[in-house]
């Protein structure tokens, strides 16, 4: 029992990565993803890693596992028919939705809104009401009509119900009372509850996340029941962590319960192993950059920690659980290049996606892409095959790329130039989204880039951004799975609470707090983690009376006592509106909600360290190609990462060819190998 | 007689992947200003309904990116301060329409302009405006629905620098929010509003430090001028020319007995230029829904029609304002003249939309959308609850989007983008009401090949006695289907009082009281549809049986759709169908729905105001 292991199921590829607890070693290993039977392709890849890295699935002490199941049933609408309970005359509350239409003027001229995931078909009002503010029932549950209700549904065909009834937020007796009925008269349909799901105000975000839950339920459980019977099978006797989507860990079982926390499970690993290397390196502050195939995903870490939300998003679909924050912008190697009527170059969001994929990849995708203006300025060069496995179509990339510069009237470099800036500055975009936007310097950050793509791209946008250093992992087109084996069990607990400064005492809002973490201690010990190792971190959500910002305040809870009060708390909220927004007010602070994330740390990797040797890297170079930099070509040489060691020094500009990524290195920059065996590139020249 | 070409036509001396990035900075600096609003402000209409607008300009307030177009030029005329006199760190506010030309266009409104300069030349201008909750005036909300004059709506400032270099006039601010009901909202967002434009003056200065300032000029100049180039293609590509076109259209009333109230536009193309006169519209009316229809937001609105339809991804901006050519009669309920008041204009700008949308279905081929729910109707509940604290509830409401070329009009949307309901749960913890019902009107959107969407229905009861007031329309006249398609179903109200009694009231009802335990019930219209309803998909019609939306009524009588057992009975329906086509008449181009005449119709508006006042 030597061994950890992290995968990550993703689209196309299933990324492992096993750890070797006696030599620290780790091995990487990709493998086709089976989408037709998930859990298949997840066995096969972990029972090829472990006979790549020697050992076997007997040998493993704790799994990692991060899948994109749930993001994937979202986008493709393949999950389960789900019953909706409602309150009596809100029946439509997910069909109105909430009347949003996209801008501009006549933007409900081209809007697509799918259906509700549980169909207006499948959905029962029901009698009963809980009043508003103060939760006291004002109307008692008709409790003959949630039994019918009940029964139709089930013989009707629903896989799985949900309950959502109005200001069950405030008092959840009356849907508590529903799934007890619900277990009486169909004892073996999943339900869940809205105030469990999501304890907040807003009747449609509510409903919308619990009904994603039981949509995701049936396939999760039997998905994770299948991968935990074939892996026994197998003979492995590891435990097993499910991520989610806020980078912490859950129990299989748990996840069963609460599968919606999953929604954004694969993002959330990149960024906690960018964290986790970044903080290594003594850079707690830092920017990261997922660029993949359609999509980039970028995100801030400040003081090691991720950055989290409470607002996500997968597709028209916006909801209500517990993020990694990250914002994705349609810009990938495969994303599409065309010039507009007005004259505009536009890249992405369309994307070649695999199949055809880019020009190059000679698989009859005709559109330019991002890629092919990247194969066009050399910077991939002849010695690299993409996804490992195909030789490049050089031709077919030029005469894609071509086209664009046939519409420019500009010259075939210019034209890939232009594509490969255009599709950096929507990069960039997204990056000032997750810090200028939120009041940070992005200059103050340095960047961990890692993806397929994101290594050749990453080094110009920081030279636009200044987020110097810039940090590329080793094995960066696996991060996710790197990332799950740092990360900690961790769940969050809530409640809203909607209080001003001058109706609570800091003593009152401190018992709160307390109570919450009793049922988050609760959690964790349910979790198999021991007492001595549980960690409690507190936030309030402050805004000022009536506002809608919800600003996620960490809380000392002991500093609440007496007369500390609630000014520590007020006077760090109004710290960050000021520095965010640029004014204050005099105005109440109103606590909206109380959250506490109750964790427990698990060692599933442990980073080793190596001496720093000389700096010159020539044994790593093998060979030299013509790459366009800064408007002519440049004789670069090629660089083998694999052959690199730790303390060489690469002046750009460069191609560093790794695995599963390539690095570009600009000029007037140089790469260093650190410790870790991460490059980092600095503004400068060797010594 | 046409516009002068712009100056900034031209060639640009600037890297077109350059021009590329200022444009996608400055279109994400336009959502990073909503952004920044939506989080900061207090007030649920904007925070919750998004009901505010956005704007970079250039330095000759030209819009570059933004949403309605730019009146920064008329804003300065109605000033006591010349263009020189700006400086930096000014922020001019304003919530006047007649010193605007109705930019913005009823006193809630805000509106906030910040100049930004680099090195000390104006570079530019952020502006953005916002629906404060209350400025005072006869009724809460700002927005009565008997009034003659802009007098009786509430304080207006003309445009006056709020900070002047920086320097917030705490006492004009103070003296402003004095006058309105919730002045520590109007205090709280008008602040908002000014943070917002202060991102616009960040991102710009961002944009002069990374190229240069002679770069961004040119490069906003550029922006303009391939909007404009863009634009010239769809005209000359989509608008026939040679032809005139009509459309009319009538808003129901005035809510003080008078109506129905007729647009009429013309549309027609010479070479490059669209000519959109809107002569043969009726007379200003006397209460308050008089539009003071800006000439250059109507540019705007008739150019974002046809690139919403053709090109969506084309940026708009004022690039293309010397290719339309407006005609606005003076005196005329969409240009009426100060100081008629203007509160309640809603009605008569969704039915400008309408009718635009219509004379270029009649225009452009292959290419129909009907008619709308035809406002945006809106609520406000006040009165001192029994603890003696104020409350006022100010709620827009949504209706059925119009059928539209591939699709259904969907159902209690909203036509206006980005605005959101208010959750009951916000409503129900913060105002002494409950929310018993919001739900679909079944049958209310017109049958179509494609159908309308439907209107809704909202239910609220009220926990504390106060007073309502509300505005909605198409009471009396019908959201038109087209090509085919049938018309929508109108609107309706209704109190339920305590003992059981049920009064209709009319869609403009000011101050109507209420005592705690009576019941509203809200019912707004629905959408127009589109296509000859026999030719939909049985499948379709039967799934939405299934779904409650349609009646299996409706389902056999309008769409001769024969369901057996909730299945599509395949026979029975061809039969049904020829059946129906033979017995009916010819399908019109539009289908106003059963109207009396306008003398008939002008004489029931009159009688139900009447009845109404007389209770």
């Amino acid at each position: 029992m030597t061994h950890n292991l992290g995968v990550d199921v993703g689209g196309t590829f299933t990324d492992v990565i096993v750890f070797d607890e006696d030599t620290n070693e780790l091995t990487i290993d990709k493998v086709l993803s089976t989408p037709e039977n998930p859990s298949n392709g997840v066995v096969e890849g972990i029972e090829s890693a472990v006979a790549k890295a020697g050992t076997s699935v007997a040998d493993l002490n704790l799994l990692f596992h991060g899948t994109t199941v749930v993001t994937n049933m979202l986008l493709e609408e393949t999950g389960a028919r789900v019953g909706l309970l409602t309150t009596a005359g809100h029946e439509n509350v997910l069909h109105l939705a909430r009347a949003w239409t996209p801008g501009p003027l006549y933007g409900w001229m081209g809007m697509e809104k799918p259906a509700p995931l549980a169909d207006l078909v499948d959905t029962r009002g029901v009698g009963g009401r809980i009043g508003s503010p103060d939760g006291e029932e004002t109307t008692p549950l008709d409790e003959e009509a949630v039994r019918t209700a009940v029964r139709e549904l089930q013989d009707a065909g629903v896989e799985s119900l949900t309950v959502a009834l109005l200001n069950s937020y405030l008092n959840p007796a009356h849907e508590r009372r529903v799934r007890d009925i619900v277990a009486e008269e169909a004892p073996d349909l999943p339900v869940s509850i809205s105030a469990e799901i999501v304890p907040e105000y807003g009747e449609y975000e509510r409903t919308l996340t619990t009904v994603i839950n039981d949509y995701a339920r049936p396939q999760v459980i039997r998905y994770l029941d299948d991968l935990e019977s074939s892996l026994a099978d197998a003979g492995s006797s590891a435990t097993m962590n499910v991520v989610r989507s806020d980078g912490g860990l859950m129990s299989s079982k748990a996840a069963t319960q609460r599968p919606v926390e999953l929604a954004l499970s694969g993002p959330s690993g990149g960024v906690v192993g960018a964290a986790t290397i970044a903080q290594k390196k003594g850079i707690p502050d830092v920017l990261t950059l997922d660029m993949g195939g359609t999509s980039t995903d970028v995100s801030l870490v400040e003081a090691g920690k991720p950055g989290t939300t409470r607002q996500t998003k997968v597709g028209y679909r916006e909801f209500k659980s517990r993020a990694v924050d990250v914002n994705t912008v349609g810009a990938g190697g495969g994303s599409i290049a065309r010039v507009q009527l007005s004259g505009s170059l536009q890249v992405g969001p369309e994307s070649a996606g695999a199949d055809p994929g880019p020009a190059c990849y000679g698989l009859g995708g005709e559109a330019p892409t991002v890629t092919d203006a990247n194969v066009v300025l050399g910077r991939i060069p002849p010695s690299v095959q993409l996804g490992g496995r195909m030789e490049l179509d050089r031709e077919a990339a030029r005469d894609a790329v071509q086209s664009i510069a046939d519409d420019r009237g500009t010259s075939i470099e210019e034209a890939a130039q232009a594509i490969l800036d255009i599709v950096n500055e929507n990069m960039y975009s997204a990056l000032r989204v997750v810090s200028v936007e939120r009041g940070y310097d992005p200059r103050e950050f340095g960047l961990v880039a890692f993806g397929g793509a994101g290594p050749m791209h990453a080094n110009a946008l920081v030279d636009v951004m200044d987020a110097y250093p810039l940090v590329v992992p080793p094995g960066p087109g696996v991060m996710s799975a790197f990332g799950f084996l740092t990360s900690d069990v961790q769940n969050e607990f809530s409640e809203t609470y909607l209080r001003t400064d001058e109706d609570v005492s800091g003593d009152e809002v401190r018992d709160e707090f307390l109570s919450i973490r009793d049922e988050a201690a609760d959690w964790l010990a349910s979790e198999g983690v021991e007492e001595s190792d549980h960690a409690f971190d507190y936030f309030a959500d402050c805004r000022y009376y009536r506002q809608d910002i919800q600003m996620s305040i960490p809380v000392d809870v002991e500093n609440l006592r007496d007369d500390g009060g609630l000014a520590e708390i007020k006077d760090d909220f109004e710290a960050r509106h000021d520095r965010q927004f640029g004014f204050s007010l005099d105005a109440p602070l109103e606590i909206a909600n109380l959250r506490v994330v109750g964790k427990g740390a698990i060692q599933g990797v442990e980073l080793e360290e190596q001496e720093l040797g000389d700096a010159d890297a020539s044994e790593a170079i093998t060979g030299h190609y013509d790459v366009y930099f800064d408007g002519e070509y440049h004789e670069t040489p090629i660089y083998d990462r694999s052959l690199s060691t730790p303390g060489n020094e690469i002046s750009g500009p460069a191609i560093v060819v790794d695995a599963d990524s390539t690095v570009v290195v600009q000029p007037d920059h140089v790469a260093r190998v650190d410790r870790y065996g991460s490059l980092e590139i600095t503004r400068g020249e060797s010594q | 007689m046409s516009n002068e070409t712009p100056e900034f036509v031209g060639d640009h001396d600037v890297d077109p992947t350059t021009l590329d990035i200022i444009e996608s900075t400055l279109e994400n600096t336009r959502f990073e200003m909503d952004r920044v609003l939506e989080t900061t402000a207090i007030s649920p209409v904007i925070r919750e309904q998004s009901d505010q607008f956005p704007l970079i300009a250039d330095r000759h307030g030209r819009m570059v990116m933004g949403q309605f177009g730019s009146a920064i030029d008329t804003i300065i005329e109605h000033s006591p301060f010349d263009w020189d006199d700006l400086e930096e760190g000014d922020v001019i506010a304003t919530n006047d329409p007649y010193s605007c030309a109705g930019a913005v266009s009823h006193t809630p409104d805000m509106l906030l302009l910040r100049p930004i300069f680099y090195d000390g030349d104006r570079v530019g201008f952020g502006s953005q405006w916002g629906n404060l909750m209350d400025v005072g005036g006869k009724t809460p909300g700002s927005m009565p629905v008997q009034a003659t004059t802009v007098f009786e709506e509430g304080i207006r400032l003309p445009p006056v620098k709020l900070y002047k270099a920086g320097e917030l006039d705490e006492e004009l601010l103070a003296t402003f929010a004095h006058n309105t009901r919730l002045p520590e909202h109007a205090e709280a967002d008008i602040k908002a509003l000014a943070a917002g434009t202060a991102v616009a003056e960040e991102r710009v200065r961002e944009l002069c430090d990374r190229f240069g300032k002679d770069t961004y000029l040119e490069g906003c100049d550029a922006i303009l001028d391939r909007t404009r180039d863009g634009m010239i293609d769809l005209i000359n590509e989509f608008i026939p020319e040679g032809e005139r076109y009509t459309f009319e259209d009538y808003v129901d009333d005035d809510g003080m007995g008078n109506g129905p109230i007729k647009l009429h536009l013309e549309i027609y193309r010479e070479g490059d230029t669209v000519y959109l006169d809107w002569t043969g519209t009726d007379q200003q009316v006397p209460g308050t829904v008089n539009f003071l229809l800006n000439e250059k937001m109507f540019k705007m609105f008739t150019g974002v029609f046809l690139i919403m339809a053709f090109d969506p991804l084309l940026t708009f901006n004022d690039g293309y304002y010397d290719l339309f050519e407006v005609t606005l009669p003076e005196g005329t309920v969409v240009q009426p003249e100060y100081p008629a008041a203007l509160g309640n204009r809603l009605p008569m700008m969704a039915r400008q939309f309408d009718v635009l949308q219509a004379t270029f279905s009649k225009l452009i081929d292959q290419f129909s959308v009907a008619g709308s729910y035809g406002t945006s109707p809106n609520l406000v509940y006040a009165g001192v609850d029994s603890e003696g604290n104020q409350f006022q509830m100010l709620e827009i409401l949504y209706g059925g989007i119009p059928a539209r070329p591939g699709g259904d009009g969907l159902d209690g949307h909203s036509w206006w983008p980005l605005f959101r309901t208010v959750p009951a749960e916000y409503q129900e913890a913060y105002y002494p009401l409950s929310i018993d019902e919001y739900s679909t009107r079944a049958d209310t959107g017109g049958p179509g090949e494609f159908r309308g969407g439907h209107g809704i229905t909202k239910v609220f009861t009220f926990e504390e006695d106060g007073a309502i007031t509300f505005q909605d329309d198409r009471a009396h006249t019908y959201p038109w289907g087209v090509d085919g398609g049938s018309h929508g179903e109108r609107s309706e109200k209704k109190l339920i009082r305590t003992d059981g009694t049920e009064e209709a009231l009319p869609s403009k009802v000011e101050n109507e009281p209420v005592s705690a335990g009576d019941k509203l019930v809200f019912r707004t219209a629905g959408g127009g549809g589109l296509g000859d309803p026999l030719d939909r998909d049985p499948a379709v019609v039967a799934t939405e049986v299934r779904r409650g939306l349609v009646s299996e009524a409706a389902a056999r009588e309008r769409y001769g759709v024969v369901l057996d057992d909730g299945s599509v009975d395949v026979g029975a329906t061809a039969d049904e169908r020829e059946t129906l086509r033979d017995a009916r008449e010819d399908l019109s181009e539009f289908d106003y729905g059963p109207l009396p005449d306008d003398e008939t119709l002008a004489e029931e508006i009159a009688a139900e105001r009447r009845t109404f006042d007389m209770r």
